[in-house]
């Protein structure tokens, strides 16, 4: 299994990123992301937790906003640091707004509050290579009607996706290490609602995919896709 | 009623599971089965419930969490799983389901269990420039009467 989980820190978050670690590493995944708050980003030490667990570790941030300006602000300002850059979704301008943002990786839970996805949203994804996450935290952490609505947006959500052949991202969302969930357990979640074992597995592996990418992008040797400027030790000097 | 000839009783899997809670506030093994059980009809249905029969053989609850053996038809491991992975909250109390592994036997599936998520001794420590008090479980710290959790790198 080669997947990663994406976990949500905040500067005073109940679960610290090292738990977190522990707890991602230990629930079977090799690599971790931290969607770090914008607005209250948590003290992170990628190389050191990278070191104690052997897990992939792509420091993040997820932009929560309410407006285009006030997003477009916070992916300026968070672009140059963030191996991985999430904006949440949550109404169908914002979803769209992130989308249309090549400089966003990851429109976070689309189908969250008011959120909605349509067939331009997913092909505009597609087009500008953002991924939409598929959201598992209702499914895992709601009931009844709550879980049923949150499965019926994500069938719908799944169709669309597949339809526009959108990059994707899955992940059980946690808040706190509690909430941490294993990738063969996310698996089976997702069989019961309609997605298959290699979806899921796909989703938690686009996670490295885009980290390992922007790290790319991140090293000063590298100056466009495929171009990277190297030493050539031709004798003369 | 007598025994079922041998091919015909039901072939079982049993899930060898972590249970990680809060610090101070253990859980009660009754309302856990419960949560189970009722997760199990809630995210399959009652038919597919029946057909996947996941049932606790053995529960070890304790401050903190502790360990589960959970039987499963043997054809229906992965709706099982699903079930124990959905179980996000008890009475309130937020807990997390871990399945360590599965085994075809109650005794192979024990070997899966090694981890004691239980209890653990406290200390003071210095965490987040202040100082706090801290149950230590291996590298887990959880600050006592409060809702943090971090691990020995955390506190110095």
């Amino acid at each position: 299994m080669t997947g990663a989980e994406a976990v949500h820190v905040e500067g005073d978050s109940a679960t610290t990123p090292d738990r977190f670690a522990l707890t991602v590493r230990n629930a079977g995944f090799d690599g971790i992301v931290f969607r770090n708050d914008q607005s209250d980003p948590a003290a992170i030490d990628p190389a050191a937790i990278e070191a104690r667990y052997g897990l992939e570790v792509y420091s993040g941030y997820e932009i929560t906003a309410t407006d285009r300006s006030t997003a477009s602000g916070a992916i300026g300002n968070r672009r140059p640091e963030a191996d991985v850059l999430i904006l949440e979704g949550r109404d169908p301008t914002l979803n769209r707004f992130a989308v249309e943002s090549p400089r966003v990786d990851v429109l976070g839970d689309p189908m969250g509050g008011d959120g909605d996805v349509n067939h331009v949203i997913a092909a505009t994804a597609a087009a500008n290579d953002v991924a939409i996450e598929v959201s598992l935290a209702r499914v895992l952490r709601r009931e009844g009607a709550a879980r049923e609505r949150a499965v019926k947006r994500l069938i719908k959500l799944r169709e669309l996706i597949d339809d526009a052949d959108a990059p994707f991202v899955v992940s059980a969302s946690p808040r706190s290490h509690l909430e941490v969930r294993g990738p063969r357990e996310l698996i089976a979640v997702g069989n019961q609602i309609g997605l298959s074992s290699e979806a899921v597995r796909a989703g938690l592996s686009t996670w490295l995919q885009i980290g390992r990418r922007n790290r790319r992008r991140h090293d000063p040797s590298w100056i466009g896709s495929g171009v990277r400027r190297r030493d050539f030790d031709d004798g003369s000097s | 009623m007598r025994h079922l000839p041998k091919h015909l009783r039901p072939r079982y899997r049993y899930l060898a599971v972590e249970i990680e809670a809060p610090l101070g506030d253990p859980l009660e093994e009754p309302t856990f089965r419960e949560t189970v059980a009722r997760q199990s009809r809630s995210l399959l249905g009652d038919v597919g419930s029946a057909a996947t029969d996941l049932r606790a053989v053995e529960i070890d609850l304790g401050d903190g969490g502790g360990t589960g053996l959970f039987r499963v038809r043997h054809d229906a491991v992965d709706r099982g799983r699903a079930v124990l992975a959905c179980v996000s909250s008890v009475e309130g109390t937020p807990v997390r389901v871990g399945v360590r592994g599965v085994s075809g036997t109650i005794r192979a599936a024990r070997e899966h269990l090694d981890v004691s998520l239980q209890g653990g001794e406290r200390e003071s420590a210095r965490f987040r420039n202040r100082d706090v008090e801290v149950q230590r479980r291996g590298d887990r710290i959880d600050l006592v009467g409060e809702d943090v959790a971090g691990t020995t790198a955390d506190i110095e």
